[in-house]
């Protein structure tokens, strides 16, 4: 303790004593700036002992801070150095107390922040007789402080820097704070918008608005977030942040706000842009008759439009994602005809990417999947997302296939044709021949047909009538394959498509052996012609030669009989008479047959023949006949037909005559004529006394009589004529009959139409 | 061949001052014979002059050789087959005369073919007749020929 040479007294020493005890670094100089206490706390901090330091005057006090003498703020106090407030920071005064701050960087390694407080001391009358200063070290409080105010306003440069919207409100609503952003994003600023509420001026309404996140952050104690347009058309994210105060109530929310039209926008655009390409696949790839797969980098499938399903019998769900060659090895190759060959052919475009492949392929039927030609092309992925990847398409050919099948039908019917088939173009250059037309002709290679002909010139000829477009159909020599003519039946034609000749096609049938036969024929029809000539002369022979001898054996036995009667016995008489019976029933005999054989060749043309006056006229001059046998003979109404009538008048009194003569009572006779089948049949019937089954057919043959002369009189040959009559007129002649019940001859006549009267025959054919 | 023979005839009604001279052409001795008998019963009186070929018939129509002084025929009777020249050869021949074609020839044949009858009518012959096999008709035939062509007819003076 020190002892003070001052009116202070005993007071300086209580005074000491209260200094000494104070626990911040104090120290009191008197008027004259000598240090009169130094207490502990101040050897503290300053490291020197009050005894060094008490007594020394000039401010020495200031050393141990400044490291040199000048004023301090206790000389402040006294009023002594106002310069001195210069070095201080936040100097302030209460009463004569002045407190103030001060830095000194050389005080302490780093340097320090000192609080001083000091004030002048008066003696009784109230002079100043000295000064107090206390010292504080608050160099920690003070660099915290500094710190904290560092950081916020780094908080709040991040805040204004922030392109969201930042705004501080109370419970209220009200708005306490916000960041740059959302004042320029109001067009206020930022004091403006302090004390007013975020709905007013951005929701320009009067209360918050429906889906705000701050009230329930507030309510809840928790964030909360939505999306909000405004009325100008911006869409906001919002999100309400609740504040706790020191008690943990909450004592506002934070609204971060972030415009976000153009990612909205963006959104949109990307949504649009998906639905462009799922339409594209979904409508219009999925529509697309073309099955498609879309393989990535590493041949997986990305991708397969609804075509491929139906075709492959496969579902997109199953396979894609999945490696294309494994599917390939498990389960593609079996759809096909020929599964090594697919799966070869593909695997080995992943194996080398590089290039178009192009085939064929057999899907095979099974379950839903149809039976179907299909056209594999596929190519690499160059560019875009699946660059390195292969797209496959599959076209379905089965028409064009079935229509190739087809073709190879007609080709094949071509090949197997018996005529010799070959092609050419216009300009003659032949190119398609038929295995016939090799046989027939040889290769004839790309030679003009007209080579095969005969007669080149010829060939040309028809050659330019095809292809001047007309056909040409004819005869014609040509030269076979051995250098033989062949007669060559041709039908040559030219093939147009929209009026221009594309091809010259020639059928060629080989009618040699046919011309042959037919020459054949002709001879055989000469030779016949001679036979026929020389039935004539038979048949003149027969009229003239045969009945001259004849008619000197009949006259002369007559003469015989006539002159020497009276001379004759009974025996001569008789053998007499057997020969003129003789001689008489031989000249009828010639007169049949010459009857017979001149039907052929004495014939008249066919002409309209009103059969039921022919058959009037036939009974007339059979009256006599009819009478004796005491017959009857009844008839249907009879048609008009295409006849030779003299010939027909021969049959109607053949069978009527026959009718009238083979009977054993009264004949009933009767006639009727029917249309069936383009043929008119006549029928005959009688009740005689029939014929037998085994004769029918020996009726109708020459001279073949079935009675005794003395039983029914008659050459026999009346039928033979009837039917060599019918025959001419393209008509069967037949006989239904049994012995004892009559019998029934049909004859067909062949319903010709009447040349000079065409009308007649269709006026018929419309009531039948 | 050339017989000429002199027929007594009953003349009933004679338009002919003298017996009617008839030339028969006939190859055949029977027909020859047949006509003769035929004609011996005839209404009018005649001479049957005979020929067996047509050459021999032509000569004796044109007065030629041995028949130089033979009659010109009031009737012809010409058989169609005959040797080295046919009935219708004369027939031809005879009609083509001016002299000659108004003797009326009566074809009198076995034939009954139709291009015979055709043939002789287009030849000119007067009448076309086939021999009938049985000799009542065949002597009726001549009868009736006899009457037509000699009594019936008006035929042209000399």
């Amino acid at each position: 303790m020190t002892r003070l040479d001052t009116p202070l007294g005993d007071t300086e020493e209580r005074l000491g004593q209260i200094i000494a005890f104070l626990p911040d670094p104090t120290m009191v100089v008197d008027r004259s700036g000598t240090i009169i206490a130094w207490n502990r706390a101040m050897e503290d901090l300053t490291g020197r002992s009050a005894d060094e330091m008490v007594g020394q005057g000039d401010h020495a006090y200031a050393l141990p801070f400044y490291g040199e003498r000048r004023p301090v703020l206790v000389d402040v106090a006294m009023g002594a150095a106002p310069e001195a407030e210069q070095q201080y920071e936040a100097l302030s005064r209460h009463g004569e107390t002045v407190t103030a701050e001060v830095t000194l960087p050389g005080f302490r390694p780093g340097g320090a922040i000192l609080w001083c407080k000091a004030a002048p001391l008066r003696d009784s009358q109230g002079r100043i007789v000295g000064a107090i200063e206390s010292i504080r070290d608050v160099t920690e409080p003070r660099r915290a402080r500094q710190r904290l105010q560092q950081s916020e306003t780094e908080k709040r440069t991040i805040l204004d820097a922030a392109l969201e919207h930042v705004i501080l409100q109370d419970r209220a609503m009200r708005i306490v704070w916000a960041n740059t952003s959302a004042a320029e994003s109001a067009g206020m600023s930022r004091d403006d918008l302090i004390g007013r509420h975020c709905y007013e001026i951005w929701g320009r309404r009067s209360d918050a608005c429906p889906g705000c996140p701050v009230l329930p952050a507030i309510e809840t104690d928790r964030p909360h977030e939505c999306e909000q347009t405004t009325p100008d058309g911006r869409v906001w994210y919002l999100r309400g942040y609740p504040i706790k105060g020191p008690d943990g109530a909450v004592t506002g929310a934070v609204e971060m706000t972030r415009e976000i039209t153009g990612q909205k926008r963006r959104e949109q655009a990307l949504a649009d842009s998906e639905a462009r390409y799922r339409s594209l696949t979904d409508d219009v790839l999925d529509s697309s008759a073309v099955g498609i797969f879309i393989l990535d980098a590493g041949f997986k499938v990305v991708w397969v439009n609804r075509s491929l399903e139906r075709y492959f019998g496969l579902r997109r769900e199953e396979i894609i994602g999945q490696d294309k060659r494994t599917l390939i090895r498990e389960r593609i190759k079996h759809t096909f005809e020929n599964p090594d060959r697919f799966a070869d052919k593909v695997l080995a475009t992943y194996d080398d990417n590089t290039y178009i492949e192009n085939f064929l392929c057999h899907v095979l039927p099974s379950g839903d999947r149809e039976d179907r030609w299909l056209e594999h092309w596929s190519q690499p992925i160059r560019s875009g997302l699946y660059a390195g990847g292969r797209i496959e398409h599959y076209t379905d050919v089965t028409d064009r296939v079935r229509a190739e099948e087809n073709l190879k039908t007609f080709k094949d019917a071509l090949e197997n044709s018996t005529d010799a088939i070959g092609i050419s173009t216009p300009q003659g250059v032949h190119y398609y021949q038929n295995e016939t037309f090799t046989r027939m002709f040889g290769d004839i290679g790309n030679d003009p047909p007209s080579t095969i002909y005969v007669d080149h010139k010829v060939g040309r000829e028809v050659f330019d009538a095809i292809t001047s477009g007309q056909e040409w159909s004819g005869e014609v020599e040509m030269n076979g394959k051995d250098g033989n003519a062949l007669s060559i039946l041709l039908r040559a034609y030219p093939v147009k498509r929209e009026g221009r000749t594309i091809a010259v096609v020639g059928v060629h049938t080989d009618i040699t052996a046919r011309k042959r036969a037919e020459a054949a024929l002709a001879e055989k029809a000469d030779e016949l012609a001679r036979s026929n000539a020389d039935l004539q002369e038979f048949a003149y022979v027969a009229s003239h030669d045969l009945q001259e001898p004849l008619r000197m054996v009949s006259s002369y036995v007559q003469l015989l009989e006539k002159r020497y009667a009276d001379a004759l016995d009974g025996e001569a008489r008789e053998f007499i008479g057997y020969a003129a019976g003789g001689a008489k029933r031989m000249q009828t005999l010639i007169n049949d047959l010459l009857q017979y054989s001149r039907v052929g060749t004495r014939g008249k043309p066919f002409a309209p023949t009103d059969c039921e006056a022919l058959l009037e006229e036939v009974l007339s001059n059979l009256e006599v006949a009819i009478t004796e046998a005491g017959a009857r003979v009844t008839h249907d109404p009879l048609p008009r037909i295409m006849a030779d009538e003299a010939q027909l008048a021969r049959v109607f009194q053949n069978l009527v005559g026959n009718a009238l003569k083979y009977c054993d009572g009264p004949p009933e006779i009767h006639v009727s004529a029917e249309r069936r089948g383009g043929q008119w049949a006549f029928r005959v019937r009688d009740n005689g006394i029939g014929i037998d089954p085994d004769q029918r057919e020996r009726i109708f043959v020459v001279f073949r009589r079935l009675h005794r002369q003395n039983e029914y009189s008659g050459t026999g040959v009346g039928l033979a004529i009837s039917k060599r009559i019918v025959e001419r007129h393209g008509g069967r002649i037949r006989v239904e009959s049994e012995p004892g019940a009559g019998s029934t001859f049909i004859f067909t006549i062949p319903d010709r139409k009447d040349p000079s009267d065409g009308n007649e025959h269709d006026a018929e054919d419309e009531e039948s | 061949m050339g017989t000429n023979t002199m027929l007594k005839t009953k003349s009933l009604e004679p338009s002919l001052a003298r017996p009617a001279e008839i030339l028969l052409v006939e190859d055949s001795p029977g027909d020859v014979r047949l006509m003769q008998e035929a004609l011996k019963e005839g209404k009018v009186a005649n001479r049957v002059h005979v020929v067996g070929d047509g050459v021999e018939a032509m000569a004796f129509l044109r007065r030629q050789g041995d028949f130089a002084d033979v009659p010109r025929p009031d009737l012809i009777l010409l058989d169609l087959n005959l040797p080295k020249k046919d009935g219708r050869e004369v027939l031809a021949e005879l009609k083509a005369d001016d002299d000659l074609r108004r003797i009326p020839v009566v074809v009198l044949t076995t034939s009954r073919a139709e291009e015979d009858i055709l043939k002789a009518y287009d030849l000119h012959a007067n009448c076309y007749m086939t021999k009938p096999v049985d000799l009542g008709q065949f002597l009726n035939l001549v009868k009736e020929i006899e009457e037509y062509w000699l009594l019936m007819v008006r035929l042209p003076q000399e």
